[in-house]
């Protein structure tokens, strides 16, 4: 495990990948906060893991499938999937210009 | 007719025997709401009553889907959202004739232990309202402990129906991960989160999760096992293996400690053999969850980007963010291995450590909380407060196993002391079976009732 001391530049490029609009203070903050986190959960290299499997549903359940042909009684209808959006056109939601 | 502290099986049956009707039976559950929710501040929602002559009232956590009726996660991302669907754990409650009284506050996604992060307001602890109910199922836990609803629906990631049940005196049952459906309620960790009831009586949680708990076909995660007759078995007067694990008494409040200790005795004396075993040290548990919930986390709040429903992210608040930035560093290129790999691996660990242990124990007690009820706006002092407070129910929780909290007594603030049952996975018939007998053998020293004399009618 790293030995890690966030940096103040880590903290912001952390905030850009989640998507996260930080303000000084929370820079700040977060930097002490997630070091000492990242110190405490350090502990873990205590711990032999060579030769273990990772868990990663703890009653191992297999694959799961739907049937084909199945009716998949999940669907929205247009309406319902649009009704919590508050900028749409014409059946479709708005999105910001990408290129 | 007296209604106050009833169980909610009492109510169906005088509902279901025309001694009262179901709309007198809302009135008066509303009624309560109104005299006593702006002060503890339990629900978010009230829902409108709708006319069936056998409904039952329910309360349920704001993180599950209600068709039609707001669903805010406890965030003001979620402010507006009115979800187009219905979770399928309030589906099957809908379908055996609950009908929703209202949505109860919580940590804002879940995050906390002590519904601080709401973006709503804290609720307050019935038993003093200038401590906090715990949390993240805080509201729920507040509204039955006052009897603002006979049953609630929480759900527990690691300690969030164990821990404010704990607090404020009611049970609390965290069934095994996919024995009851996540399928519309609002993801915090995918491979911990797992709905369970909040009650006043150990067969109205019984009851509760027969009709929640089973497959279903739109959680992938839920497992195919038959349901038991939680309920009916209840009456088995079973004798059961208990183990003690030194490390769960550590650094606990003394009253907590005595209290829980003096219940061992009373099962002890009742039949049930006690005997001393060892976990994995209860610290390393912390790191693992934190790491794991973190990187769930940050993955399952990544949909919420207010371009198909809600508010923008710059809604999110201080702690969804935190948990969001650590989750996105431990999952990120160079360093998925050292955490995310390396906290699945120790993850192994805890439930071969639980296996091995289950081969010889039936159960094992512990406290479920290492203090009592905290004042509200401390929780800001302790840098990992949800994790220390839940350091007693997290290596459960990672191994995915059920547990029930049950109330032990109170301490010398008049705040409750809860204990905790944990059994292996699927065996949540033996915890409601033990927790019965413990109920019958001492009627939860009258705590339950106790506090309804703070709430009269």
């Amino acid at each position: 495990m790293i030995n890690a001391a966030l940096t103040k530049e880590e903290i912001i490029h952390l905030g850009k990948l989640a998507k996260m609009s930080l303000s000084d203070e929370e820079i700040k903050r977060f930097q002490k906060q997630l070091t000492q986190t990242l110190d405490y959960i350090k502990n873990l290299q205590e711990l032999n893991t060579e030769n273990v499997e990772a868990t990663n549903h703890t009653v191992a359940s297999k694959n799961v499938f739907f049937e084909d042909k199945e009716e998949n009684k999940r669907l929205l209808s247009v309406d319902e999937a649009l009704s919590n959006s508050k900028n749409k056109k014409n059946n479709y939601f708005v999105v910001k210009r990408l290129i | 007719m007296k209604l106050l502290g009833l169980s909610l099986l009492e109510l169906k049956n005088l509902i279901e025997t025309k001694r009262i009707s179901s709309k007198e039976v809302f009135e008066y559950f509303l009624k309560r709401i109104k005299k006593y929710n702006a002060k503890l501040n339990g629900y978010l929602t009230i829902c409108d009553y709708k006319n069936n002559s056998s409904s039952l009232p329910i309360a349920v956590k704001d993180a599950f889907c209600t068709k039609g009726i707001r669903t805010t996660a406890g965030s003001k991302v979620l402010d507006d959202f009115i979800p187009p669907y219905e979770s399928t754990v309030t589906k099957r409650l809908l379908k055996n004739n609950f009908l929703t009284l209202g949505k109860t506050n919580m940590d804002a996604w879940c995050h906390g232990s002590s519904t601080e992060t709401s973006d709503y307001g804290t609720s307050c602890n019935p038993w003093d309202i200038s401590r906090s109910p715990g949390g993240s199922s805080g509201g729920s836990a507040a509204v039955v402990a006052s009897y603002l609803a006979p049953v609630a629906i929480g759900s527990e990631t690691a300690g969030s129906i164990r821990q404010p049940a704990a607090w404020t005196g009611v049970i609390g049952l965290k069934p095994t991960y996919g024995r009851v459906s996540r399928y519309g309620l609002i993801s915090m960790g995918s491979s911990l989160d797992s709905p369970g009831p909040l009650t006043l009586s150990v067969a109205d949680a019984a009851y509760i999760l027969e009709i929640i708990a089973g497959k279903d076909q739109f959680d992938g995660t839920s497992v195919n096992k038959p349901v038991s007759c939680y309920k009916k078995s209840l009456s088995l007067k079973k004798k059961f293996k208990l183990g003690i694990s030194e490390e769960y008494f550590e650094g606990i409040d003394e009253e907590v400690k005595e209290k829980v200790e003096q219940s061992i005795k009373i099962l002890e004396k009742m039949g049930h053999s006690v005997s001393k075993i060892k976990l994995i040290h209860p610290k390393y548990s912390i790191s693992d969850y934190t790491i794991i919930q973190r990187s769930e986390v940050s993955s399952n709040l990544s949909r919420y980007d207010g371009i198909r429903f809600g508010n923008p992210r710059t809604y999110f608040g201080s702690e969804a963010k935190k948990r969001v930035m650590l989750g996105t560093y431990s999952l990120s290129y160079g360093y998925y291995d050292a955490y995310y790999k390396k906290a699945q691996k120790v993850r192994t660990l805890i439930i071969e450590d639980f296996k091995k242990i289950f081969k010889d124990i039936d159960a094992i007690i512990a406290p479920t909380t290492p203090i009592t009820a905290i004042k509200i706006g401390k929780s800001a002092k302790y840098p990992f407060f949800g994790e220390i407070m839940d350091v007693l129910v997290e290596a459960s929780s990672m191994a995915g196993l059920c547990a029930i909290n049950i109330p032990v007594g109170l301490d010398k603030n008049n705040l409750p002391i809860g204990m905790q049952i944990v059994g292996s996975w699927f065996n949540e018939q033996m915890l409601l079976n033990l927790a019965y007998q413990f109920e019958k053998e001492t009627d939860f020293f009258g705590i339950t009732k106790k506090i309804l004399k703070k709430y009269p009618d």
